[in-house]
């Protein structure tokens, strides 16, 4: 590098530094520094959640019964007509897996709004009151932590049934308390702040402090553990929809297709993998990007790990 | 010290009575508890004693006191399946599932902690690299998916592997991996984070300064310390393993109280899976109950905190 005649300011020494790096070199850099792969799972889901009806090449739930557990179009006796083959029932495996984006998006991002509604408030006043309302709260969390979710989850349906709120609701039971603890950790530290006493002084009522004041205050720990969470919500959802405790059949959900063809692993292997390959991609995606907006928004955060 | 054990034991005490709760406000979700606790060929008198029996006449809080009462000495009703006492059925189950689950747990720590201390030590290295890629990849690897590749792979492809049912060490391979996986991940990223915490203090670089060699400091004074945070997790990977156990057991045909929780379901069997919920959460509370007892022996901050 050639010798500056000043003390270049840093970000003209980062351009300089990246300017003299070959091509390649920055193609990898840019990988690097910006989540592509996961990005465009992410954005891929999105899309095909979000236009299912018009993406899908076929309807995920019409069965043709002459293409029961036809192979994937790239094995011996695949056909264009069923891309990533078909199941039992000769049902378009790509189609189901499209559809099934859609439900989990829908079932992720409902149970995500509620639960973190109803977290991010708990924390706010469970940080903000302190005392004996902050100790019922955090107490509730910690018993929270020892009922066995997935076995409830399985006598709600013997007792109640399955239902798409019965199953958000459950989600939602299981995703609160992780908002409620960071949030209320935030706020803790929020509320010392000056301006908070200001508002105090000026005789702001608690609501708009509450919404004012702290909320903003807590909004990048909020979008950082809503990211985080979606994996773990999108994976227990799966979880239950495979053990049959989820969004009732025929729906495609991704956990009952590959439930579906369990049974049928050593003939048609494709009607369960494909399916399980999008919950791993899509639980990955969101897993890494929340990593990502953690790391640039909030390292405090890390010790979550 | 005595002070936290009495604090934790009343929290034990008190996550037990409200999993005991919402096991009994299930039951008494759809009116007469009796639709679920007995079976068809229930006759009048039956039916008519057994409401007698557990006090149906009498306000809710007494009939839970009655059905608490009996809980506790460990009569939890019949099975509607077979005329055998649910507490009998479960206890029956339960060595596989403890077979399983701690085969999983020394298989999670045989794979989490080495790569986890090697990836923390050679931070930046290639083997830092795999240590976090296998983390992530490992945590959003739904176990249900896991267990399916892994029978495609050594059972159907390869032939080497027994795919179901308990029987000599074979029979244990593929279960244990896949119920232990998602615990080798997530110990993986506790150890790394916490190995490096520890390598960062005053008293590490203290101990490299004074010219203790490396592997003295990174054996004797960081990995002591550092391996205090993933223990007290122990308690809560057996939380995960209740519902990874359910998937495990469902996958691999495994005798234990996951597979017989599922069973129930489809049986509408209430009795029984009230049973294993209840079984599954005092263990867990008590494995918790010993893990912070074990903790505040082991760290003096906690017992004089």
């Amino acid at each position: 590098m050639d010798k500056p005649t000043r003390m270049p300011a840093s970000s003209d020494f980062v351009s300089q530094t990246t300017r003299s790096q070959s091509g390649p070199s920055k193609v990898y850099r840019f990988i690097r520094r910006w989540p592509l792969i996961p990005g465009a799972i992410i954005v891929t889901l999105v899309v095909a959640g979000m236009f299912a009806p018009w993406v899908a090449p076929d309807s995920p739930t019409a069965a043709v019964l002459r293409d029961r557990n036809t192979p994937p179009m790239w094995m011996a006796g695949g056909s264009s007509d069923n891309i990533l083959g078909a199941d039992q029932q000769g049902r378009d495996i790509l189609s189901r897996t499209i559809h099934g984006a859609r439900i989990t998006l829908i079932i992720a991002g409902t149970a995500l709004i509620i639960g973190g509604t109803v977290g991010v408030t708990l924390g706010m006043i469970s940080g903000y009151y302190g005392g004996i309302v902050d100790e019922i709260i955090m107490r509730i969390i910690d018993v929270k932590l020892a009922i066995p979710l997935i076995l409830v989850a399985l006598a709600v349906v013997i007792t109640i049934g399955q239902s798409f709120p019965i199953l958000v609701g459950i989600l939602a039971v299981n995703a609160w308390s992780g908002f409620a603890r960071q949030v209320r950790g935030e706020t803790l530290k929020v509320k010392e702040l000056d301006y908070i006493a200001f508002a105090r002084i000026l005789d702001a009522s608690d609501r708009r402090i509450f919404v004012k004041h702290i909320f903003p205050g807590v909004v990048s720990t909020v979008i950082v553990i809503a990211t985080l969470q979606v994996g773990g919500l999108i994976l227990t959802e799966a979880i239950l929809s495979f053990l049959g405790a989820g969004i009732p059949p025929p729906t495609p959900a991704w956990g009952s297709m590959v439930s579906e063809g369990r049974q049928y692993l050593g003939t048609a292997w494709w009607v369960s993998v494909f399916p399980g390959l999008a919950i791993f991609l899509t639980v990955f995606a969101f897993n890494f990007i929340g990593d990502w907006i953690r790391d640039r928004l909030d390292p405090r955060l890390r010790q979550l790990d | 010290m005595i002070k936290f054990l009495v604090r934790r034991l009343i929290f034990m005490i008190l996550g037990l009575l409200i999993v005991s709760m919402i096991v009994f406000g299930l039951s008494r979700l759809q009116g007469d508890p009796r639709l679920l606790y007995l079976s068809e060929s229930t006759t009048q008198e039956q039916w008519e004693a057994w409401g007698k029996e557990m006090g149906l006449d009498r306000p809710v809080p007494i009939q839970y006191a009655v059905w608490l009462g009996k809980a506790v000495t460990g009569d939890m009703g019949k099975s509607l399946r077979e005329p055998r006492p649910v507490t009998t059925i479960v206890l029956e189950r339960l060595p596989a599932t403890l077979q399983l689950g701690a085969m999983a747990w020394v298989f999670a720590l045989l794979v989490g902690w080495p790569i986890g201390i090697l990836s923390a030590v050679k931070r930046g290295s290639i083997f830092d690299y795999i240590g976090r890629s296998f983390a992530l990849v490992g945590q959003a690897l739904p176990p249900f998916f896991v267990g399916i590749v892994l029978i495609l792979i050594f059972s159907v492809e390869l032939g080497w592997l027994p795919t179901a049912r308990r029987g000599g060490v074979d029979h244990l391979i593929l279960p244990v991996i896949t119920l232990g996986w998602l615990a080798a991940s997530a110990q993986l990223r506790i150890v790394r984070s916490s190995m490096l915490d520890v390598l960062d203090s005053e008293y590490v670089k203290l101990a490299r300064a004074k010219g203790v060699a490396s592997r003295g400091v990174i054996f004797k004074h960081a990995l002591r310390n550092a391996l205090i945070p993933p223990l007290t997790l122990a308690g809560l990977v057996f939380a995960s393993f209740i519902g990874g156990t359910v998937v495990t057991e469902s996958v691999f045909a495994w005798p234990g109280i996951g597979r017989l929780a599922l069973d129930s379901v489809f049986l509408n069997d209430f009795p029984v899976l009230a049973g294993v919920i209840l079984l599954t959460t005092s263990i867990y509370l008590l494995v918790n109950f010993c893990v912070d007892v074990l903790y505040a022996l082991i760290d003096p901050r906690i017992r004089y905190g």
